[in-house]
């Protein structure tokens, strides 16, 4: 029994150092697609239109690195959209109380948020699915209740999206607040034992159980993580459109999780990373660059990314692993 | 020998204990919850607002429960085996558009009447034909499947969209919800037998009793080497053809085309199945409790409208409902070691 496990835990590590070889599929993707767009439109590879880009996929990045640990660990956030369009509803709500500060605060709130949502998945037992199709369909309800289903224009004295707005150096301070994102979660996967334990959740939950692993902490930490990661993404898309939509990242959903899947992080949980989640995040937002010079109806989008989500996720799956398919 | 004498007789117990739970779960006990839980807020609600049972209001509940009655009894299909179909919403998008441009409507000259309806559900049942392949064949989790379809599905609906709203002007389609039996329109009617038949189905046929098997215990029918591969793909083709039936009948409802026709269905549909006791972890359930689920969500929310709670409250309220109907009914089920994904 415990030599079983300890091959399962071995496995598991061996899993991850992998991931860095699944990354290369998908960089190489991401170059072929831009190599590709460069020759039909030169124009999308000059520094200008570099940087446009990079602040439009800014959003994107961020939630398809918030979606990526739950996925990491074996679950799903599916409320992602909604947490990113009530933060923009709640920056403008709730200014007249913190004024400069609110967006931290919503920020925090939407931790707290993510945090009660991992601990009763977990404590509770129930799916993640479920548990975020639900709290999906309260936000948006939310949203439109405190909006009024109004579209609202940024206060102008709020200091993290006024910073967001602006840049430094012609870099878009959405890049930067992206990167340091980025960094710091990176070393936490790297450097803590949290990020072993997501693995180990991901690869093996039952072996991870024995091991001492407390999955209750574990989950509530990564959901606030994620709903992090997904408030930071609806401040990067009220710094760009300066209003604050009830269903401002509506269609962003799918998008998210095309990303997370694109990158190789594979559904089944165990397999990826932050790397693969920045690739994934990036063929995304080119693809859409890609849809429009090839002169792809934007009615059509939808399809072409559903049927990009099938395929990945047909050749991502590790049908060794997963005993039965449900 | 031994060994391989003692794993027989242990598939064997499991075996045996399975029949027994199945053969349990056929009792009438099980429809007692909802139907106690009807009754109970009926009752409350009727107290509070005063104007509940008045014959209009539980008309326009039982018409309004006729359409996600259909769609949680199809949802129960895939749910009892355990998988989830998320991309009923896109399957009604699509069936809906192409339903209306095919039959008379303002935009083109098509008439094909019979034929376009036909269309419109042969497509539903292609999306669920997709569904299970991908699922069945090609071993990909039905949960992301579904999630891909979903996006297709309105993608496809989008396109489809001529530049303006396709009225339906084809008496067939319309009299689905314009006539009238006893004051209830047809589609009451199409909902109370589809209901039925699945129950049938569900119940009476070795279809049927593999699904909940399947939801029971899979391992268990693969290593007995039993040919799951087809109830799987059945399964997710009758809720696929089921969605696109509700696709339909709501176009007839509106008399028009509309690619956002399931806006916000979905989530009732799981919602009901699992109010009306359909385990989402599979092996328990049934079309008819999932379509009494349905009843006391409509139940639910008309009694809200009447106590003065607004369209988004309602949201929240029945997204909060259904986390909790989970939690409470999985409560026993919890132990150190189980894995919830």
């Amino acid at each position: 029994m415990g030599n079983a496990l300890d091959s399962t835990l071995i496995a598991a590590f061996r899993g991850s150092r992998s991931t860095m070889l699944r990354g290369l599929g998908p960089l190489l993707v991401l170059i072929a697609l831009v190599a590709i767009s460069a020759i039909i439109a030169p124009g999308v590879i000059e520094a200008d239109s570099l940087v446009s880009f990079l602040s439009d996929a800014a959003p994107i990045i961020a939630l398809v690195i918030g979606g990526t640990l739950p996925i990491l660990a074996g679950s799903i956030d599916l409320s992602v959209a909604g947490v990113a369009s009530l933060t923009g509803v709640l920056v403008v709500v709730l200014n007249p109380i913190f004024g400069p500060w609110t967006s931290i605060v919503v920020i925090l709130i939407a931790m707290t948020f993510g945090a009660t949502q991992g601990f009763l998945h977990s404590w509770l037992q129930l799916p993640s699915f479920i548990v975020t199709l639900g709290t999906l369909s309260m936000l948006s309800g939310l949203a439109l209740l405190l909006s009024n289903a109004t579209a609202e224009p940024i206060p102008d004295n709020d200091l993290f999206v006024t910073y967001l707005s602006d840049s430094t150096a012609d870099i878009p301070n959405t890049v930067i607040a992206l990167i340091v994102i980025i960094a710091v979660l990176a070393s936490l996967l790297r450097y803590l034992r949290l990020g072993r334990d997501i693995y180990a959740l991901g690869t093996g939950e039952r072996a991870a159980i024995m091991s001492a692993v407390n999955v209750v902490a574990v989950r509530t930490i990564v959901f606030a993580i994620s709903a992090g990661c997904a408030a930071v993404a609806g401040l990067f898309l009220i710094s760009i459109t300066a209003f604050s939509s009830p269903t401002l990242a509506g269609n962003l959903l799918l998008l998210s999780i095309v990303g997370v899947v694109l990158g190789g992080t594979a559904i089944s949980g165990g397999v990826g990373g932050l790397f693969p989640a920045v690739v994934g995040g990036l063929i995304t937002s080119w693809l859409r660059i890609v849809t429009v010079i090839i002169g792809v109806q934007p009615t059509a989008q939808n399809i072409v990314f559903g049927l990009t989500a099938l395929v990945a996720v047909a050749l991502t799956t590790d049908r060794s692993k997963l005993g039965i398919i449900k | 020998m031994d060994a391989a004498t003692s794993m027989n007789s242990k598939t064997g117990a499991r075996s045996l204990t399975l029949i027994g739970e199945i053969r349990s779960k056929s009792s009438w006990t099980q429809f007692a919850g909802p139907i106690v839980a009807l009754v109970v807020l009926s009752v409350g609600f009727q107290l509070v607002s005063g104007s509940f049972f008045t014959i209009d209001n539980l008309k326009s509940v039982i018409e309004a429960a006729a359409v996600p009655a259909i769609l949680a009894a199809a949802i129960s299909f895939v749910v009892i085996m355990g998988s989830i179909d998320l991309s009923v919403e896109g399957t009604m998008a699509t069936t809906s558009m192409i339903v209306a441009l095919l039959v008379a409507n303002s935009v083109n000259g098509n008439d094909y009447g019979m034929v376009g309806l036909l269309a419109a559900l042969a497509t539903g049942l292609a999306f669920g034909l997709f569904n299970a392949v991908l699922n069945a064949v090609l071993q990909m989790p039905s949960l992301i499947v579904t999630l891909g379809t979903w996006f297709v599905g309105l993608g496809i609906a989008a396109v489809l969209f001529p530049q303006r709203v396709p009225q339906i002007n084809d008496p067939l389609i319309l009299n689905l919800a314009r006539v009238r039996i006893f004051d209830l329109s047809l589609v009451v009617y199409i909902a109370l037998a589809v209901i039925i038949i699945s129950q049938l189905v569900l119940n009476f046929t070795r279809l049927g009793r593999m699904i909940y098997a399947i939801g029971g215990d899979e391992g268990l029918l693969v290593a007995s080497g039993l040919r799951i591969r087809w109830v799987k793909i059945s399964a997710f083709s009758i809720c696929g053809l089921l969605a696109g039936m509700c696709g339909v009948l709501l176009s007839a409802q509106l008399s028009t085309g509309n690619a956002n026709i399931g806006n916000g269905l979905l989530f009732p549909a799981i919602s009901a199945a699992v109010l009306g006791g359909t385990v989402l972890t599979g092996g328990r359930g049934g079309a008819v409790q999932s379509a009494l689920g349905a009843l006391l969500l409509e139940v639910l929310n008309n009694g809200l409208i009447q106590i003065g709670a607004g369209p988004y409250t309602r949201h929240i309220i029945s997204g909060a409902v259904i986390v909790i109907a989970v939690a409470v009914g999985g409560w026993h089920r919890r132990s150190k070691l189980r894995v919830v994904k």
